[in-house]
């Protein structure tokens, strides 16, 4: 199927497509060949038969047939017998009855041009024909970088090959590793491909910079606009003009920021701080969260104004937890990755299988890293247990014994200083990111930071 | 469109008009460099001129 499809976009790109048309009217016909023929060879039939015979004898990429030939309605046959062997067919008719053009759309017909149509509807064709055709391919690529054949997730991928032919925001959903950053970047990659140019990636994590700063990178600032702003500079929505602003952990965003991204997005211009010019900037928006962004909004630390401007294709990738099916082929993937292959045992398998893998994907990346480092080729249940323990609380596993020996108290402090630094390491050390995950405050956070600091010399 | 037109004389200009203005384009463009084609098609051209005169006025006959 893809190499079909490679077949037809190398025939579109020279010029060598294979089209016909089936219209009784002469001078119709030859005005139509004469626009059709600089992309290809272009077959007329001006009868139902005529067209049949060469339907019969050959291949054609694209079709304009008119409903009405020698009988009314003839064209409708045609259509039904180009669809059948796959033709992108296009109907040319004076007619503007809805049941005529239903069943134009039931016999398989793709495209409905109403007569008279101008060139700039034949070029709308070609293009949608091209997108038609890059269509299946896209998908192919998504499925075969995402390593699914889960059906839902194809649904979900489906959706981005659908966005492609637009602007409209994107918005990315999943857990943490699902592979939603990655996601952004091959949209990038495939817009690159559908404009045949090179457009600016502009990637801010939103849970990455603080609150104070956010502002003079998203808008970019003039010289003097404050203490320190020693020169000019771009913000990343100048940046990204022509090309895609990807705004991760768009849930961390402070309120007011959201507000003033909203006006600029909106009106495609914005002042840079201390600017008395505005500058324009046209991107695309792709936002990604791992937080449910509408009970954000119930809570009111999410304004609905700006979640409307964002979203637009919401994609939700699923975590891995859900893919059995793809499991098998991940877990090969990321062994082949590394230069030293591993078994699992049947004990390893059946634990693998077993855990809910928090991390999804990026965990189960770096799990397959650490493992290819131990001495044994062969995995066991107890080394993968040694690697997963180390990544995910036992909270289910309190030893009554230790806290009694320790103090609820000291347990506890001691328990909250796990969990923070295993949420640490999971946002990469993103304090902000942490800080909203645990929904703890500032104060909280350097309270047990703290606390954590004092044990640790203490048991040194 | 009023209810006692006959729909096919509507669909029948809009197919002259399309054949008209596929031809006016090929002949704005190819005059110079597809003279036979232009010569081809201009006397085909006027030919539908009258066709659609013939379908505008039964047009007009029809309408209230």
């Amino acid at each position: 199927m893809i190499n079909e499809e490679y077949h037809y976009d190398a025939r579109m790109k020279l010029n060598a497509l294979k089209i016909l048309i089936v219209e009784d009217d002469l001078l119709s016909r030859l005005s139509l060949k004469s626009r059709l023929d600089f992309w290809g060879e272009v077959f007329v039939a001006s009868s139902k038969d005529e067209a049949i015979s060469l339907i019969e004898h050959s291949v054609f990429d694209l079709a304009f047939v008119d409903l009405d030939l020698e009988s009314q309605l003839a064209g409708l046959d045609i259509l039904e017998r180009l669809s059948k062997v796959k033709t992108y067919s296009v109907v040319l008719s004076g007619r503007e009855d809805e049941i005529v053009i239903e069943n134009a759309y039931r016999m398989g017909c793709r495209d409905y041009l109403s007569k008279p149509f101008t060139k700039s509807s034949l070029e709308l064709i070609f293009k949608k024909f091209s997108s038609s055709i890059n269509k299946e391919r896209t998908l192919q690529e998504l499925k075969d970088v995402f390593l699914t054949n889960d059906s839902s997730l194809v649904k979900e991928l489906e959706i981005i090959e659908q966005a492609l032919l637009g602007t409209r925001p994107i918005l990315v959903t999943g857990e943490s590793g699902t592979g939603k950053t990655f996601l952004a970047k091959f949209i990038h990659q495939l817009s690159e491909k559908t404009t045949a140019g090179k457009l600016p990636f502009v990637h801010l994590n939103c849970a990455e910079i603080s609150e104070s700063l956010i502002e003079s990178e998203l808008f970019g600032y003039e010289k003097g606009a404050f203490t320190g702003a020693q020169k000019t500079k771009k913000g990343m929505l100048e940046l990204a003009h022509g090309g895609i602003l990807f705004l991760d952990e768009i849930a961390t965003m402070p309120l007011a920021m959201q507000k003033k991204l909203l006006k600029a997005i909106e009106e495609k211009s914005f002042f840079p701080l201390g600017a008395e010019k505005s500058v324009c900037s046209d991107f695309r928006l792709i936002s990604a969260t791992c937080e449910d962004l509408k009970t954000k909004i119930g809570k009111g630390e999410f304004r609905a104004d700006f979640y409307f401007r964002i979203e637009g294709f919401n994609v939700s990738l699923k975590p891995l937890r859900e893919r059995k099916d793809d499991f098998n082929k991940l877990l090969q993937f990321f062994i082949r990755k590394g230069n030293r292959l591993i078994v699992f045992d049947s004990g390893a398998k059946m634990a693998i299988a077993e855990y809910s893998w928090p991390g999804n994907v990026r965990e189960l990346e770096k799990t397959i890293e650490v493992l290819q480092t131990k001495d044994r080729g062969i995995v066991t249940a107890a080394d993968l247990r040694s690697i997963l323990s180390k990544s995910v609380p036992s909270g289910s596993k309190i030893n009554l014994e230790e806290v009694k020996s320790v103090g609820l108290k000291n347990y506890i402090e001691e328990m909250e200083a796990k969990i923070l630094k295993l949420a640490l390491e999971n946002n990469d050390d993103k304090v902000r990111k942490t800080l909203a995950d645990l929904k703890i405050s500032n104060n909280s956070y350097y309270r047990i930071l703290e606390k954590c600091k004092r044990a640790e010399s203490e048991r040194a | 469109m009023p209810d006692d037109i006959d729909p096919s004389i509507v669909h029948d200009i809009n197919s002259s008009l399309s054949a008209l203005a596929g031809a006016f384009d090929v002949i704005k463009d190819e005059w110079r460099t597809n003279p036979e084609l232009v010569e081809k098609i201009l006397p085909l051209t006027l030919d539908k001129i009258n066709q659609l005169q013939l379908q505008l006025s039964k047009y007009h006959r029809q309408s209230p």
